[in-house]
């Protein structure tokens, strides 16, 4: 058994006994991994679905509530998450020509996802203080309170779950990072590379999204 | 040089996100969330093509990605069609009023 793991080890693109050829094999992964995008988006749909739904029920609410959101770190963190995709990209590009500058870019871009997710903290913890956080401690103009409430649970619940993806795009992306550094490349060959590249353009993609809803509509006041 | 494609859709990204930031202070009611999605979907479309690579794809992944928007696009029609058509009910939990006595019918 261990001989055969080490003789694996040895060839970078070692294509798996179901598959006819690597050509054949990197169709599949990149199928895959599509696949698993398209179920992630059927994850975030329904809370997407319920924004639209509240959106369309609790106009006001919803745009006196999306004005407590603070856009200046909203804008940072978008900014920061799109030029982290770039990185990313520029990294499977590095990948196929030098390791060594696809190591620093995919460090760039784990880092610009820490980055993110501090600010994200930062206004979590902000909205804490300022009791937007739904519950009991919840306060808001009483007018709006019941419709801001439903805002502010999506809120947490859409930046939420897009952060818990950030956090595992961020460590697979170091773990890729340290791996290609210590020239460990049947962990972080090119395919593998491809669809982790695959995976944070797909979390961009949700807060692409999340941004206008989220921070931007009615900002100037309907 | 090697890295051009991803400086000029990084540019491109930045300057959308720029417009989207700078519509939304304009008071121009529904507009404000047209301009903003619009410039959301072009944002995506250009991660979509420049950085998934989706246009040189094989068909089975574009497919894929397809189906995922198509599938969303069902539970907006839907579930969407359903909400849309009910009424919001002010307080369900209210204790019931008091009703005068149903006056007796004139013949």
């Amino acid at each position: 058994m261990s001989a055969g793991v080490r003789i694996d080890a040895q060839a970078e693109m070692q294509v798996a006994e179901q598959f006819d050829s690597a050509v054949q094999q990197h169709q599949a992964a990149t199928f895959g991994v599509w696949i698993f995008l398209a179920t992630e988006l059927m994850f975030f749909g329904p809370l997407f679905l319920g924004y639209v739904y509240g959106r369309m029920h609790f106009s006001e609410a919803f745009g006196a509530a999306s004005r407590h959101t603070d856009i200046a770190l909203g804008t940072l963190n978008t900014a920061l998450l799109l030029t982290s995709s770039a990185t990313m990209a520029a990294a499977t590009v590095a990948r196929k020509v030098s390791a060594r500058v696809a190591v620093w870019l995919l460090l760039a871009t784990a880092l610009l996802g820490i980055g993110f997710l501090v600010v994200k903290g930062m206004e979590y913890h902000k909205e804490w203080d300022e009791a937007l956080f739904p519950g009991a401690r919840f306060s808001f103009e009483a007018a709006y309170a019941d419709g801001a409430q439903m805002f502010f649970f999506l809120y947490f619940a859409l930046t939420g779950l897009h952060a818990l993806h950030l956090f595992i795009g961020v460590t697979l992306t170091l773990f890729f990072t340290f791996n290609l550094r210590r020239g460990r490349t049947l962990f972080a060959n090119e395919e593998k590379h491809e669809i982790l590249a695959l995976y944070w353009h797909f979390v961009d993609l949700v807060w692409i999204f999340l941004y206008p809803m989220l921070y931007l509509i009615q900002r100037g006041g309907g | 040089m090697r890295y051009k494609r991803e400086m000029i859709v990084w540019t491109g990204l930045m300057a959308l996100l720029a417009m989207t930031f700078g519509a939304a202070w304009l008071r121009i009611g529904t507009w404000n969330t047209v301009i903003s999605f619009t410039i959301a979907v072009a944002k995506a479309a250009l991660v979509m093509a420049f950085f998934m690579h989706l246009p040189e794809s094989s068909r089975s992944v574009r497919i894929a990605a397809f189906t995922a928007v198509f599938m969303l696009g069902i539970l907006f029609a839907i579930s969407g069609s359903d909400y849309a058509t009910r009424r919001v009910d002010v307080a369900p939990w209210q204790p019931p009023r008091q009703l005068s006595p149903i006056p007796p019918a004139r013949r």
